[in-house]
């Protein structure tokens, strides 16, 4: 076996001559039109020229627009929870969530046994938990009644 | 034309300056590889002209990729594939045209022999004569100079494929009596 054939890293090579002749079979020098280069190189100007662009505008990350909107979301599930439960918490009475003629009658009960009662129960706001507080809670129930029918 | 520097950064390093939109960098790419991709072509196709579309094809496609492409081995590991399937494509669709009376060469045609049959002439006739997954194998390691493992990754096969295919191809050519001169035998 002709030394040049292998070597020790269990690659073979190939004699001079031999290596020279396949080249020159199968890679001889190639007459490439200018056209072929002019069009592969000015599809290349443009199409990277796009992207470069695309590159000096800073992208809003997704992820962070997405956590701006599940922020701003349970944000104001929050703050109309609050709203809603400051609004109807005075009326609630009984605490049971909901404002109805029970608030009106659980309220009634507490004046009637002379318990004392909780500044916030002055529904109407004129210094004074009496009956026109009970009145208010009761028309205030009929009215989300209505609404709700 | 042609830059007259090379540029001294490694494929990988271009690519990710393709990735910025660099488009010098993909001429330095094009220039260093167009002659290869166009000789890969012209074995495929054994036709020049379709040879050309397919190089043309071959940076286009390779140009697609960008940006957001990552190189994960060699250059021409990753475009040889691509230019053996758009060479078939090409081939395909110019037999579909061709006139009856207008055959095209065979598939990483020999060159033509001239008529005095020098030993390069044998040599051609030896080469066209292996098997095709022989001949594959031997034309990647000694004329596009692509390293084994190079090799396997581009053909998508074992290490162990590769070295047996080019140690059968090199034994053919070892002993057949057209080409062993070669040998010094």
């Amino acid at each position: 076996m002709n030394g040049h054939e292998q070597n020790d890293t269990d690659e073979p090579r190939l004699p001079a001559r031999l290596s020279e002749d396949l080249k020159a079979l199968y890679a001889p020098p190639r007459l490439i039109p200018q056209r072929v280069d002019d069009a592969v190189l000015a599809q290349a100007r443009g199409h990277l020229a796009k992207v470069a662009q695309g590159r000096r505008i800073v992208p809003f990350p997704r992820w962070l627009a997405a956590a701006a909107i599940v922020l701003a979301t349970v944000l104001s599930s929050i703050w109309l929870s609050h709203q809603r439960s400051s609004e109807m918490a005075r009326e609630d009475i009984n605490r049971d969530g909901r404002v109805d003629v029970l608030d009106a009658f659980a309220l009634a009960r507490r004046l009637q046994q002379g318990a004392p009662t909780d500044p916030a129960f002055d529904i109407n706001g004129d210094g004074i938990v009496d009956q026109k507080d009970i009145n208010a809670i009761a028309t205030r129930a009929v009215k989300l009644d209505g609404r709700q029918g | 034309m042609q830059p007259t520097h090379d540029d001294p950064r490694i494929d990988q390093d271009l690519v990710a300056a393709i990735n910025g939109g660099d488009a010098w960098a993909f001429e330095t790419l094009y220039w260093r590889h167009r002659d290869w991709v166009a000789n890969l072509a012209v074995r495929f196709t054994g036709d020049h002209a379709l040879a050309l579309d397919v190089l043309q094809e071959t940076f286009l496609y390779f140009l697609k990729k960008f940006p957001g492409f990552t190189l994960t081995c060699q250059l021409r590991s990753f475009l040889y594939p691509a230019v053996r399937n758009l060479a078939i494509a090409a081939r395909r669709k110019a037999e579909r045209l061709q006139s009856e009376d207008g055959e095209l060469p065979e598939l990483e045609a020999p060159p033509p022999a001239s008529t005095n049959h020098t030993a390069r002439d044998q040599l051609a006739v030896v080469v066209t004569a292996l098997p095709e997954t022989h001949r594959e194998v031997l034309l990647l390691r000694f004329v596009d100079g692509l390293s084994l493992n190079e090799i396997a990754e581009a053909l998508e096969i074992p290490l162990g494929t590769v070295k047996s295919r080019l140690h059968n191809a090199l034994d053919t050519l070892r002993r057949d009596p057209r080409t062993k001169e070669f040998f010094g035998q």
